[in-house]
């Protein structure tokens, strides 16, 4: 079993490791918090809105999304997960989620029990610190795509999402920051972006006819990464890939 | 379900809508055009100098249909 989660948390190590080290302990200690590996179809809410989870869900392959709902039945992505993410590693402190998580294609889940957790929150305070890290790496996303929703066209919030995507898929090895693999639909797009279907469709096809979107079944190539950056106002900084002792 | 084409229609000229949505009726894809244009008015009227846009809704049946909406700059450029 051990070998098993160990391999599957390795998107998770790499992207913890991009900000800082780990102790050989750290990461066996991680390992055993996980008590199953679950798989789950797409279209299926991880967690919902008003849940209580008794376990926090770490994403090992696959997209999920966490969203609202607003009364005319339209959703509101707030952010995109690739794999290595935690979806709701907040509901351990939070208890009650205030948003649902929804699987946008086929995945596979660790899951860390709330137990777990406790436990190791309270023998690994360095682990901890990182756990807390990857917190704030979730609200400084959320300050980002903020600035993007309430300030960016929507064409400029695409290019800047394509970025995104790229560079954190690349983080865990995933791709690279310019070509990668991504299951989103038309109506998942929208509903990252904030705009209609329609508009979604018309926003790819500028930045196709632009020359800056290749976007072919599930591949995305970006063939001028530095002025589809330009366009959505993209710098990294905000994902905080700098490694230093946290 | 039907799909429905949405052009847009600026004074750039014509974009045809290639890929089109899957909706129930003409009536929601109308729904659909009157968000979807009001959404890129919004940015087409604040960053650039346009004044007039429309959406032509097409399907193989049915239509066109031409949603059309003008910022009145009372005679001011």
């Amino acid at each position: 079993m051990d070998d098993l989660v160990t391999n599957s948390l390795e998107t998770f190590f790499r992207r913890i490791e991009r900000r800082d080290g780990m102790a050989p302990a750290e990461r066996l200690a991680l390992v055993r918090s996980v008590s199953t590996l679950e798989n789950v179809r797409a279209g299926v809410d991880l967690v919902k809105e008003g849940d209580r989870p008794s376990r926090c869900t770490l994403l090992v392959s696959g997209f999920t999304a966490r969203y609202r709902l607003v009364s005319s039945g339209e959703r509101q992505f707030a952010a995109i997960h690739v794999p290595g993410d935690f979806i709701d590693l907040h509901s351990f402190p939070l208890k009650e989620m205030d948003h649902s998580v929804l699987a946008l294609s086929d995945c596979t889940l660790a899951m860390f029990p709330h137990s777990n957790l406790q436990e190791l929150t309270e023998s690994y305070p360095h682990l901890t610190r990182l756990l807390w890290l990857l917190t704030l790496l979730d609200s400084a996303l959320h300050r980002e795509w903020i600035m993007c929703l309430g300030r960016l066209s929507a064409t400029a919030r695409a290019a800047h999402l394509f970025c995104e995507l790229g560079i954190r898929l690349a983080v865990v090895g995933l791709g690279e920051p310019d070509n990668y693999d991504m299951p989103l639909t038309q109506q998942d797009l929208a509903d990252a972006l904030g705009v209609s279907s329609v508009h979604a469709n018309r926003v790819v096809q500028a930045l196709r006819s632009d020359g800056l979107l290749v976007w072919q079944a599930d591949r995305v190539t970006l063939p001028d990464l530095a002025r589809l950056r330009a366009l959505g106002e993209f710098d990294e900084r905000y994902l905080h890939l700098v490694r230093e002792p946290r | 379900m039907p799909r429905f084409y949405f052009d847009l229609l600026d004074r750039d000229g014509e974009q045809i809508d290639e890929d089109g949505v899957e909706c129930q009726d003409l009536d929601q894809a109308i729904l659909l055009a009157r968000q979807t244009v009001s959404e890129i008015a919004r940015e087409a009227f604040r960053d650039t100098e346009q004044t007039e846009l429309a959406i032509r809704i097409r399907d193989q049946e049915e239509g066109p249909v031409v949603l059309k909406v003008t910022l009145d700059t009372y005679g001011r450029q």
